[in-house]
């Protein structure tokens, strides 16, 4: 079964592009343009990864914290991308930090190699 | 750091987590660090332990940073309180400024944002030392002067004084005990008038009665100099933050104040640079995560285009296409907004009859409300005179409002709503006014004050904040004035004035 990815940004345009990105490189996607509807999505899709913007309406380090208390969700590998810089640390765990603007190929690489 | 600044910091933000690594990150810096969970525990603190230096998130629950601010400066107005917001908070920043925050740094804290601010808000406290430093020697002269028989080498320092004191770039004056005026140095009269026998608070504030936290008042019950930090508005009309410092001038037998001499430094010019620097990072820290944002939104737009091509897929380019137009738009809009804010501009002023200018900018809007489905009219008729301006720059001012007014009416959901949007220009007291209606969903109070401000927007990601800003600043410079009326549910009003050139 194909594994499932949820981007989360606010800008529509960008979650466009990054969910045609992962569908053309046959991964299934789900999206969220904000953290509490993210957390909604969450729940309902259960993704294996999460690409999550950190500055929306509801910050994305906030819904990071909120998710990853749970024990269910904390294991899920989070890849952060952004337009930031100097965010390397906002979330520890995260397996990897894109850059906006960043090359789909980068991206894909790391999918590839967290998720398969 | 000099040892005399005292180098606590108070550190108020409601996560732990982010509150346990600022003070370790703090305390590698040198300085002591107390930590409050939320607004009322730093009050708390800071009433106990006086920190000359505060860092406070802005959304904290119960007490906010801004309310935690207003009570801090309240308590000792010369605390150095640093903002901590999180992005989209740009309201509460420049909400924050106007509360007289030394600075703000976004989250996530990048050490050198805040190694900066933290140099600057010190910076600050030792600049207010050495003024204080030297208004003391001022204040040992004074009581030299006044405490000492007149004798003939007095008469001499004495004039010498006078000589120092009339031309010091300070506004100086002197009061009675009931607060009128007695003698005040050139500038002050350069600035309020000639004032001798008013009262301070009509001359320097043009209120009927004295302030609350009147310092004149307070050095003549105490006997003692009293600081305060306030605005005064000049005799045309503009205002003037100052540092007012008062002294007491005692009688001969020094028992009792005589009278009570004030010194007041318009902070006006300092706290101009500082606005600009605070908004121009302000501005690279919000444009740069914008810009890359929109890059980004262009990838997204190439990239569904070429694999839309490649698919023959023509719903995915056609989508990829209207990104591209899109994001373009948006770029080119930041990228001349901060051209032009960035840029100390010199106008290219001509005269064009009012008639022509009105149907060139007619011109220009009249497609981009259309293509809306919005209705434009025009009212304006023939002869109306001269303007002195210059076009291209006064054009893209009044875009900026056409541009709101076509927000306002796209924003406005409501069924069987016909908008319209009608440019009316006409002559009034010598100046050509050019008021623009729309009958779009209007504003509330709070946004209507906030429009001009710099980095104000509704529009979310779409909103620069700069266009408006702009506008005022262009109109301004060009000696006009613009007003804003508006109904929420019914629509507004802006009226631009511009000064004309005969008929």
């Amino acid at each position: 079964m194909a594994k499932k990815v949820m981007v989360v940004d606010d800008d529509p345009n960008i979650v466009k592009y990054i969910t045609a990105i992962l569908e053309d490189a046959g991964y299934e996607t789900c999206s969220a343009s904000d953290g509490n509807e993210a957390y909604e999505v969450l729940k309902k899709e259960t993704p294996d990864l999460i690409t999550l913007d950190l500055e929306m309406p509801e910050w994305g380090p906030r819904f990071y914290r909120r998710y990853a208390k749970k024990p269910e969700y904390k294991d899920i590998p989070v890849i952060v991308v952004s337009g930031l810089s100097g965010i390397t640390h906002a979330i520890n765990s995260a397996v990897a930090v894109v850059h906006k603007p960043f090359e789909p190929d980068e991206l894909l690489k790391i999918v590839k190699n967290t998720i398969g | 750091m000099p040892k005399t600044v005292d180098n606590t910091i108070l550190l108020a933000d409601d996560e732990a987590d982010v509150r346990d690594v600022m003070r370790m990150s703090l305390e590698d810096l040198g300085y002591t660090v107390i930590c409050a969970e939320d607004g009322q525990q730093a009050v708390d603190l800071f009433k106990e332990h006086s920190p000359p230096i505060v860092l406070t998130d802005i959304k904290m629950p119960g007490m906010d940073g801004i309310e935690l601010l207003e009570k801090i400066k309240r308590m000792d107005p010369e605390t150095e309180v640093i903002m901590i917001t999180g992005h989209g908070d740009m309201n509460f920043a420049i909400k924050s400024f106007r509360f007289d925050a030394t600075d703000f740094i976004t989250k996530p804290i990048a050490m050198e944002a805040l190694e900066r601010a933290l140099k600057r808000a010190r910076d600050k406290i030792t600049v207010r030392r050495q003024f204080y430093a030297y208004t003391r020697n001022l204040e040992a002269m004074l009581s030299e002067k006044s405490g000492r028989r007149p004798e003939e080498s007095d008469q001499t320092t004495a004039s010498t004084m006078q000589r120092v004191l009339e031309h010091l770039p300070c506004y100086i004056s002197l009061y009675d005990e009931d607060l009128r005026i007695i003698e005040a140095n050139s500038y002050f009269i350069e600035n309020f008038g000639d004032a001798a026998g008013k009262h301070c608070y009509d001359v320097c504030k043009r209120r009927d009665e004295p302030c609350q936290d009147c310092p004149v008042k307070k050095t003549f019950s105490r006997g003692k100099s009293c600081q305060h930090e306030t605005q005064y508005i000049t005799i045309d009309g503009r205002t003037r933050k100052v540092l007012v410092w008062t002294l007491p001038v005692f009688d001969a037998l020094e028992k009792s104040v005589e009278q009570v001499m004030s010194v007041a430094t318009d902070l006006e010019q300092v706290s101009e640079l500082q606005d600009h620097l605070s908004s121009l990072g302000l501005m690279i820290g919000s444009l740069s995560h914008g810009i890359k944002g929109l890059l980004t939104g262009l990838d997204s737009g190439m990239y569904l285009i070429n694999s839309g091509m490649a698919k023959e897929n023509g719903q995915r380019t056609k989508e990829g296409l209207q990104i591209v137009k899109e994001t373009t738009e948006r770029l080119k809009k930041v990228v001349l907004d901060i051209l032009f804010y960035a840029k100390e501009r010199e106008f290219k002023k001509e005269r064009v009859p009012v008639k022509a200018f009105a149907d060139d900018l007619s011109k220009v809007v009249e497609a981009r409300i259309q293509s809306h489905g919005i209705a434009f009219r025009k009212d304006f008729k023939d002869g109306m005179g001269e303007l002195a301006i210059d076009v291209n720059f006064m054009i893209q001012a009044l875009i900026n409002v056409f541009e709101n007014a076509i927000s306002a009416c796209i924003d406005d959901k409501r069924e069987a709503r016909d908008h319209e949007i009608v440019l009316s220009v006409h002559p009034e007291n010598g100046r050509v006014c050019f008021a623009i209606t729309d009958n779009g969903i209007g504003m509330d109070d709070e946004t209507r004050k906030n429009m001009f401000n710099l980095f104000f927007s509704t529009r979310g990601s779409k909103g620069t904040g700069l266009g408006l800003f702009i506008t005022r600043k262009i109109i301004e410079d060009h000696g006009g004035e613009i007003r804003v009326e508006s109904t929420p549910g019914e629509g507004t009003i802006v009226s631009v004035y511009i000064p004309g050139v005969g008929d």
